[in-house]
């Protein structure tokens, strides 16, 4: 089966002063669908560029990436933007909700992109399921970040995507919230079969993926099974 | 993108629009409130003239002669079937209150005299009291008069006033007449009597301010236009016809370009508004660059996003257009109280569709112009910022931002068309503004480096911070100071030179100057009149033969062969009725600049003052034909000279050498200095003895020409003062846009032991010199606009109100320091905790 995800020889450099810099040097992987993988490496390692290139954000100086069957290094900003809103689910350390949306409106805003026939229903269960059916109506800013982030996960999972991202989706939070926003991703996880690429510094939630992958000074420099789950 | 979905990201981009709505809002509506108020005054007016042209012609076709109506005038209308004809003859005259022979005279009042014929006006009859038909009032012995005359002269319906010679019985007042300018702007009260009546007054058959006129009416257009030109055939330079479409035609374009002017004035705060709303949605924009992202990274196109906040922002637009009609048509009712006695105030429509709809068009297209360029690069923001913070909108490559300014620029110079209704005017007024921004952009970006390189090394460390605030690269300073500062070059030139000429007509009025003139004296009237003015202790009485004529050639160029070569504004120099002297000396003040005068050797010799010699086209050596009452005279220029026109003594463009004009129907001008006190005493005499002597007051004049002078100077500051008002509101909504930096330097400086009086002393100090800087820069502008106005076009001398401009300048400081702080409350209220906790 063709994987989820597949890099080959992927490389990004930014111009920098005189010189150029090079995060990312002939990266390549694949992972197949359903995973979840951890990617894990110092501040500066290439992490979120190697995030960025992943949801088409950013575009690589060589190399192809390819998610969901989409060759992301062809395609023009428009068409990935179409792309991403079916296809693709984001959490952010963050939390990047729209300040000037309910949360209701947040989880539902992807639905809406997609005019999805059962954008209520579904976000109703979605606000459910990550434990907040009763805060619909509140802002982002009369939540806790925890809260927030909770939402922020139920709008990731609102299009049903098949790839998850995730960039340190608990690096904002205290330890038992941060625990119980993984829960939630956990959760939504299993029910949706999604492949789930997540960056983290923290060793703990590394170790709750079905793989690790290091990255330093923009190389991969091991990629490991992690023996907490079995691949699916 | 779905229709549902625009509308429902609209709705959703509406609600968080209220923070950024009030700065938008207000710039943009002061902006448009001015453009409604100006074009709502300007068709105001123009209305009422064209309503009133028929009645204000009273005819329609109407002919007019200052010297006697042609002859062939009674036959041509037989030729015409339906055509009728009624005259009326316009004249200033004293009336005064009879008295015995041998008591002393009684009181008297300058009024305009109107005689007329059975069955005049044609159109547009006055409102009288009793409501009788003018001709049976006036019969042979009446006249109507405006209540103000009977309040002058103490009298009441029935009583007994002297016109000319011969006394006339009060019938009835005059409330109101047709096309009748507001009293502010008239010589004195209307008097209506008979023209048998006129006769028998013994003051129509000569003098030279005599006005007389036919009126036709015709049962058709097509025939009042054949009766029009038929008459003009044979009227020659001896009468001016007119028909009633064209009947004041120059009021109608002095209005046209008062309106245009202040037209210019009122885009130019539109523009300041235009200014306030690219700044309050930069501001907005970059509030909202986090959101944007994330809506990028959910899969919404920049295209997408920046159709929607296009859309918002016409919303927007329009509501602070609408905001903006519903000020001006406010302002436009209060119009009449403001401008009373200039402007008739049921002329004011303060509802005018056209004037909503131009200053509605006006307001969304500048507010769509300014806004486009910020929404698109905020629209452009890459996604990637969700991920790093520091991604900021990618710079605009130098050839999209030339375009983007060239489109401004282009966008601008059509709103300026379609406010000026003339695309050259539009083109200078919107280089003109380029340069002036320009300069005071520059000027401004100049001072805020100066004031970060020389705060380090200020005592005093509110002043020092105040001057490191405005130094910081993109304080926002340079709009500020460029709006602010053209908001005061409006006001400030408008005062300067209100101020100089109200200096010029009322301080600085030489003490040698006569304080009356008086008209028409007869020369066998002139030592008696000369007695007279002697008795009553005047002082430097002077006096000069006055002969009418009218100009036939030049140099064997007959006049209607030059004035058909000359645009129509022009030809007035060349047919209008013109007054010639004769004497032996020049006045004093007259320099000879080419030529002398009055040489034994040329035969009728004749000096000509030279701009009027420009005027005519005529050099030394040019021998100018006059129409002296039937009989021609030639006359060879032997000198040109100038006038010293400030001394207001007798001064005339053409006069003749001694010997020429003597034998000339002719009339005596005299000037004279009268205590204020002797004045009307003086008039009562003269009225009583000589009633065909008229005395023009030049106090009585001077007063008047000040009072219009005080409307008009509050009617352009008013508009002025939008512009200005408009400045403000965008300090107050840069203020505004800086509000979360501020909180965070509110609460550094307090948690850093800053009290909350420290912070605003602070604010005060920043904004003063913001206020400062807009204050002399605008200053500067005034200065250069008002010495031009004043030196080069109106050719007045220059002096420099410095309490003014000082007073301008400090005054736009102490205003910013107040908006500003005022604007900053919130940031100043703020616990230090809630701001550093969410940092």
């Amino acid at each position: 089966m063709e994987p989820a995800i597949r890099l080959t020889h992927v490389s990004r450099r930014f111009r920098s002063g005189d010189g150029e810099l090079t995060v990312l040097d002939d990266v390549s992987f694949d992972v197949p669908r359903g995973e979840l993988v951890a990617i894990v490496g110092p501040s500066g390692s290439g992490k979120s560029t190697l995030l960025a290139l992943l949801a088409g954000l950013d575009r690589p100086s060589a190399g192809e990436v390819w998610v969901d069957g989409e060759p992301l290094h062809t395609r023009g900003e428009d068409a990935l933007a179409r792309w991403r809103r079916g296809a693709l689910g984001f959490v952010f350390q963050s939390f990047q909700l729209l300040d000037h949306l309910t949360a209701r409106e947040n989880v539902r805003f992807p639905l809406e992109l997609l005019d999805h026939p059962e954008a209520g229903p579904r976000t109703d269960r979605l606000l459910d399921a990550v434990g907040l059916a009763g805060r619909g109506h509140h802002y982002p800013r009369q939540l806790s970040g925890g809260e927030q982030q909770r939402v922020a996960v139920a709008r990731a999972f609102a299009a049903a995507p098949r790839v998850l991202l995730a960039d340190e989706p608990t690096g904002n939070l205290d330890g038992p919230t941060g625990a119980r926003v993984l829960a939630t991703l956990d959760t939504l996880r299993a029910e949706s079969s999604a492949t789930v690429v997540l960056v983290t510094h923290d060793a703990a939630i590394a170790a709750r993926a079905d793989r690790r992958i290091t990255l330093r000074d923009g190389r991969v420099v091991s990629d490991e099974r992690t023996g907490a789950s079995p691949a699916r | 993108m779905s229709l549902r979905l625009f509308l429902l990201l609209l709705r959703q981009e509406l609600r968080g629009a209220s923070a950024r709505a009030l700065p938008f809002l207000g710039a943009l509506s002061v902006g448009v409130a001015a453009v409604v108020l100006v074009a709502g005054l300007g068709d105001s007016v123009s209305r009422a003239i064209r309503l009133e042209a028929r009645p204000l012609l009273g005819a329609d076709v109407a002919a007019r002669s200052y010297e006697g109506l042609p002859a062939a005038f009674d036959e041509v209308p037989a030729r015409f079937p339906g055509v009728e004809r009624v005259d009326a003859v316009d004249l200033l005259t004293m009336v005064a209150v009879p008295t015995a022979p041998g008591a002393l005279p009684g009181r008297s009042v300058m009024a305009e005299l109107k005689a007329v014929g059975v069955g005049w006006p044609f159109y547009g009859a006055p409102t009288l009291v009793p409501d009788v038909p003018l001709d049976r009032l006036l019969g042979l012995d009446g006249v109507v008069v405006e209540p103000v005359l009977l309040e002058r002269l103490d009298l009441g319906v029935g009583d007994t006033v002297r016109v000319g010679g011969a006394d006339f019985v009060v019938r009835g007042v005059v409330e109101k007449e047709p096309g009748r300018l507001p009293s502010g702007l008239v010589a004195g009260p209307r008097v209506f009597v008979g023209l048998e009546g006129l006769e028998r007054a013994g003051i129509g058959a000569q003098g030279a301010r005599i006005t007389r006129r036919a009126l036709f009416r015709a049962p058709d257009e097509a025939t009042a236009g054949a009766l029009a030109a038929a008459l003009t055939e044979v009227a020659g330079a001896a009468a001016r016809v007119e028909t009633w479409s064209d009947a004041q035609p120059a009021a109608q374009r002095s209005i046209e370009r008062t309106t245009q002017w202040l037209g210019l004035v009122a885009l130019l705060s539109l523009l300041v508004g235009g200014v306030g709303v690219a700044q309050a949605t930069r501001a907005w924009m970059a509030r909202r660059l986090d959101a944007i992202a994330v809506s990028r990274t959910l899969g919404l196109t920049s295209a997408e996003i920046a159709r929607v906040a296009l859309a918002q922002t016409a919303l927007l637009a329009l509501a602070g257009s609408l905001t903006g009609v519903a000020l001006g048509t406010g302002a436009l009712t209060l119009a009449p109280l403001l401008l009373e006695g200039l402007l008739p105030a049921e002329a004011v429509v303060p509802w005018q569709p056209a004037a909503a709809a131009r200053g509605l068009a006006l307001g969304v297209g500048m507010a769509l112009l300014f806004a486009a360029r910020p929404l698109a690069q905020a629209a452009a923001v890459p996604p990637l910022r969700v991920l790093r913070r520091d991604v900021e909108p990618l710079p605009e490559p130098p050839l999209r931002a030339g375009l983007a300014a060239l489109g401004l620029g282009a966008g601008v110079y059509g709103l300026a068309w379609v406010q000026a209704r003339d695309p050259l005017i539009a083109g200078a007024f919107v280089g003109g503004l380029g340069v002036v921004a320009g300069l005071g952009a520059a000027g401004a970006a100049s001072v805020a480096r100066a004031f970060g390189a020389v705060a380090p090394r200020v005592r005093g460390w509110w002043l020092r911070h105040g001057l490191a605030s405005l130094g910081r690269p993109g304080a926002g300073l340079v709009a500020a100071v460029v709006s602010l500062g053209i908001g005061v070059v409006v006001v400030l030139t408008t005062v300067l030179v209100e101020g100089r000429l109200y200096a010029q007509i009322a301080q600085e009025f030489p003490t040698s100057a006569p304080s009356a003139f008086l008209l028409d004296v007869q020369p066998d009237q002139r030592a008696g009149v000369e007695a007279l003015l002697g008795e009553a202790g005047a002082t430097r009485t002077r006096g000069a033969p006055m002969v009418t004529a009218r100009l036939l050639a030049v140099d064997g160029v007959g006049v209607d062969v030059l004035a058909a070569a000359r645009p129509e504004g022009e030809r007035w120099q060349l047919t209008r009725e013109q007054r010639l002297s004769y004497m032996a000396e020049l006045p004093a003040g007259n320099t000879v600049v080419e030529g002398a005068p009055f040489s034994a050797s040329v035969p009728a010799e004749v000096s000509v003052e030279q701009s009027y010699a420009e005027g005519l086209g005529v050099r030394l050596g040019s021998v100018v034909r006059f129409d002296v009452q039937g009989v021609p005279v030639d006359l060879t220029v032997t000198s040109i000279r100038t006038v010293s026109w400030e001394s207001f003594d007798l001064n005339f463009f053409v006069i003749a050498e001694p010997g020429v004009l003597e034998a000339a129907p002719q009339t005596v001008l005299l000037t004279t200095q009268i205590a204020a006190e002797r004045e009307a005493s003086v008039q009562d005499t003269l009225a009583a003895r000589f009633p065909n002597v008229t005395l023009v007051s030049v106090r009585n004049a001077l007063a008047q020409a000040r009072g219009l002078l005080e409307k008009l100077g509050w009617g352009i500051r008013a508009v002025g003062g939008f512009t200005a008002l408009a400045g403000v509101a965008i300090l107050a909504a840069g203020v505004a846009a800086d509000a979360s930096r501020r909180g965070r330097q509110v609460a550094l400086l307090k948690t850093l032991g800053t009290t909350r009086m420290g912070v605003v002393g602070l604010f005060a100090v920043e904004y003063a010199l913001v206020g400062l800087l807009a204050g002399s820069l605008g200053a500067v502008g005034a200065l250069g606009l008002a010495w031009t106005l004043v030196t080069q076009l109106m050719r007045l001398a220059w002096r420099t109100d410095a309490a003014v401009v000082v007073g301008a300048v400090v005054g736009t400081a102490l205003i910013c320091a107040v908006v500003g702080v005022l604007a900053n409350l919130r940031a100043l209220v703020v616990r230090p905790a809630e701001v550093l906790r969410g940092e």
